[in-house]
């Protein structure tokens, strides 16, 4: 289990890397991360990926947070 | 780690040929939906149901006909607490509980309701019913007044909100809410496949809503439960399982109403199985001059799964035929209803959802018990 979330970690990571240019959100049918995670898992990681670009990783500091159903975050924190 | 037999688990060296194909079924169907990830969960959980401790007979059951174990909930918190410990030691997870104070104070009223049911687990009746109602009334009293912002000010009911206008009122009429959910959860816990559906289509959607890993990782591990629960049957969420979902499902719940998030309603038809089994519940019992908590037969999972038997020789396919059927019937509906964006999260158009919900369960428990024609016999020591 541990190993499926270090998978999901580096996915984060190569996200970040990449910009976010959305081959690691859409990449949902590559082999190896179907073997880790599952065609469910896949799409779950896929989801908190995009929504940490949005929400959860935040790139730019400034952006505000008025629109988000969570407030009190820190860019780089990944919400409860 | 001692082993055990039960009907299908002969002897740990020499499984019979049912149960291999349960578990190639539910390692097929786990690693289908969580690869590599889903059975090492399904590994976790077979060695739980293992174990001699938290079991029970089948005699103990108002459905189940064989040995089971009652540490399914043990393997969700065993499941889910090794996932935040993975995420925090290996990304840049900062857990809830140290960055907000309201999470912070809804995962401790969660962990006090699961030391409440596991206690249950390990040892039957160590702690006293009413114990337990007074610690659950406390501790979510207690969570209600220190963290208000989950208090809803209103749900879209104009005598409620009228009364929800006075906080006094709101933080009793919640602290009570909460209190009966968790005890409807527990009582709605009678059918393999029947709460952890609920559970994961509630925790699947929230997750959908918020993106939160919290509810990420809840759905996988509901989701690996419900699997290996309707596959084999030897395992059961206990009190600590069903105190512990009942818990998380109802703050967040709470939590996403009073920030206008989604409607009462929303919620409300999401988990309406428990709601309407326990309210119906308590009123036949009262009728019948007993004790709301008394245990009995009469649930609609009882009589549904009266029905299945008579059509299914097999001792648990009825059994999670008729959680799956009223899980899909009740959560499932909500969950087509959102995933067809037929109507918002907001909106208390699905009031309305409820009602037909409510009216589709006590149709279906009149023509049940009229066509069986046996009344519902009191039966003590079996939980719902």
């Amino acid at each position: 289990m541990l190993w499926g979330v270090s998978g999901v970690s580096k996915l984060s990571e190569t996200a970040i890397s990449s910009g976010f240019d959305g081959s690691v959100v859409s990449s949902v049918n590559a082999p190896g991360r179907l073997i880790l995670v599952g065609f469910i898992g896949s799409r779950v990681a896929s989801e908190l990926i995009r929504r940490g670009e949005r929400t959860v990783i935040i790139k730019d500091e400034d952006r505000s947070l008025a629109n988000d159903k969570i407030n009190d975050r820190k860019p780089g924190d990944v919400v409860n | 780690m001692s082993s055990v037999s039960d009907t299908d688990k002969t002897a740990p060296s020499s499984p019979s040929r049912t149960t291999v194909t349960k578990y190639v079924v539910m390692a097929l169907l786990a690693f289908l939906s969580f690869g590599l990830t889903g059975l090492g969960a399904i590994v976790v959980m077979f060695a739980l149901s293992t174990l001699r401790a938290g079991r029970d007979s089948a005699a103990s059951h108002g459905i189940s006909s064989q040995n089971s174990s009652r540490l399914g909930g043990l393997a969700i918190v065993i499941t889910f607490v090794l996932f935040l410990v993975g995420m925090v030691m290996l990304s840049s997870y900062t857990p809830g509980v140290a960055r907000d104070v309201t999470f912070l104070h809804l995962w401790s009223t969660v962990f006090v309701c699961v030391i409440l049911g596991g206690a249950e687990d390990i040892k039957a009746d160590l702690l006293s019913p009413y114990f337990r109602l007074v610690v659950k009334l406390l501790v979510f009293g207690l969570f209600l007044w220190t963290t208000p912002n989950v208090v809803p000010s209103s749900i879209g009911i104009p005598g409620i909100d009228y009364l929800f206008s006075v906080p006094l009122i709101a933080w009793g009429v919640c602290t009570a809410f909460c209190v009966g959910f968790i005890n409807a959860f527990n009582m709605a816990d009678g059918a393999n496949g029947l709460i952890p559906g609920v559970a994961t289509i509630a925790f699947g959607l929230l997750f959908l809503e918020y993106g939160r890993p919290a509810e990420g990782v809840l759905f996988f591990v509901c989701l690996m439960f419900l699997i290996f629960n309707v596959v084999s049957g030897w395992f059961f969420l206990g009190d600590m399982g069903s105190y512990g979902l009942g818990a998380a499902l109802v703050c967040y719940g709470l939590l996403g109403v009073a920030e206008g998030d989604f409607s009462a309603g929303f919620m409300a038809c999401l988990l309406s199985y428990p709601c309407v089994d326990f309210v119906v519940s308590v009123i036949r019992r009262m009728r019948k001059g007993l004790s709301p908590l008394w245990a009995d037969n009469g649930h609609l999972h009882n009589r549904l799964y009266r029905f299945y038997a008579q059509r299914f020789e097999s001792p648990v396919t009825p059994n999670s035929l008729t959680g799956l059927t009223i899980s899909g019937a009740s959560s499932g509906v909500c969950l087509i209803i959102y995933a067809l964006g037929w109507i918002p999260v907001e909106s208390n158009a699905w009031f309305g959802v409820f009602g037909l919900q409510s009216a589709v369960y006590l149709i279906t428990l009149s023509r049940l018990r009229s066509s069986q024609m046996n009344e519902s016999e009191p039966m003590s020591g079996v939980s719902g």
